[in-house]
């Protein structure tokens, strides 16, 4: 096999496990999210309104059901921490696996 | 202080500041949240103007023949604007303590929340995308400030 054709396969199976890499890390973002959207500690941002007999209906809290529940509940400076550094992993995932792709095609 | 320094410190401080804006339930609260948000706007604002020259110039290229980085910069880096404008502008729609506070009607609609947050989310990718592409600036930032540190300790110029 030549070097040309060497390269060339190498290349396209780098370019797949960085695929892989990127499906995988896409995928577990919105899970993040959702479950640091509410950093504060205060759960589900959704509460079921139903009448009896009714199937629940899911709504967000307003403004003052937020700024209540945000009230009781106190983070220590390990959740500050523990929140600052979960998003400087996914700012690191997203150099990382940028600075990959750039390398591969740029 | 040289102008590559000034940028290289207003950029640790706008990353900073972005960090504190990305964690409002843990670290900041949500009050100290909206002034952190507004001196954000001042550090943004200066970071943009402070990149005019790249900004005026790459606009010129990409009517010549850009290479692909370029182009590839340019979209990430206009992405990063529209994104980081998008979620100023709904955190002012959503403000909770500093506009009603000036007597201002906000809105508690949850739909401007969502789009508050999930900006403020979808940032955090177009962040690291950001610092990938400029990454080898970064390290050569981070190189020069460690030789000035180094020249400084055995008593060398520094150029300040
Ligand atoms: C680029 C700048 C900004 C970023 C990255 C950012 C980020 C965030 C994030 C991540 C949350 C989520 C809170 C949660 O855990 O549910 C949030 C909420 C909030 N932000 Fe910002 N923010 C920015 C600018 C601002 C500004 C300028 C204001 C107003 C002056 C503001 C006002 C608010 C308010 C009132 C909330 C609470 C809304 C809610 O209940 O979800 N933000 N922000």
């Amino acid at each position: 096999m030549s070097a040309a054709v060497i390269d060339r396969a190498e290349r396209s199976r780098r370019r797949f496990r960085l695929l892989e890499l990127t499906v995988v890390v896409l995928a577990l973002f919105p899970f993040s999210i959702f479950a640091l959207r509410s950093s504060d500690g205060s759960g589900p941002r959704l509460v079921s309104t139903g009448r009896p007999g009714r199937a629940p209906v899911r709504r967000e809290l307003t403004r003052t059901e937020l700024r209540d529940r945000r009230a009781r509940t106190q983070p220590t400076l390990a959740d500050a921490l523990l929140d600052v550094s979960i998003q400087l992993v996914w700012i690191g995932l997203a150099a990382w696996l940028g600075r990959r792709w750039f390398a591969l095609r740029l | 202080m040289t102008r590559h320094a000034i940028v290289a410190t207003l950029d640790v401080v706008l990353l900073i500041a972005f960090l504190a804006l990305e964690t409002p339930g843990a670290s900041t609260g949500f009050k100290f949240h909206e002034w952190v948000g507004i001196a954000f706007v001042g550090f943004f604002v200066v970071h943009v103007a402070l990149s005019w020259s790249w900004i005026s110039g790459t606009i010129g290229r990409l009517r010549q023949d850009a290479v692909p980085r370029i182009r590839v910069n340019f979209v990430l880096n206009a992405a990063l604007f529209v994104m980081a404008l998008v979620a100023i502008v709904s955190g002012f729609l959503v403000s909770d303590y500093l506009l009603p506070s000036a007597h201002l009607t906000t809105s508690d609609d949850p739909r401007w929340r969502n789009v508050h947050n999930m900006t403020a989310s979808f940032l955090l990718a177009v962040v690291g995308l950001h610092i990938a592409l400029n990454w080898n600036w970064i390290k050569g930032a981070f190189r020069r400030y460690m030789t000035r540190q180094s020249s400084r300790d055995i008593g060398g110029e520094s150029d300040s």
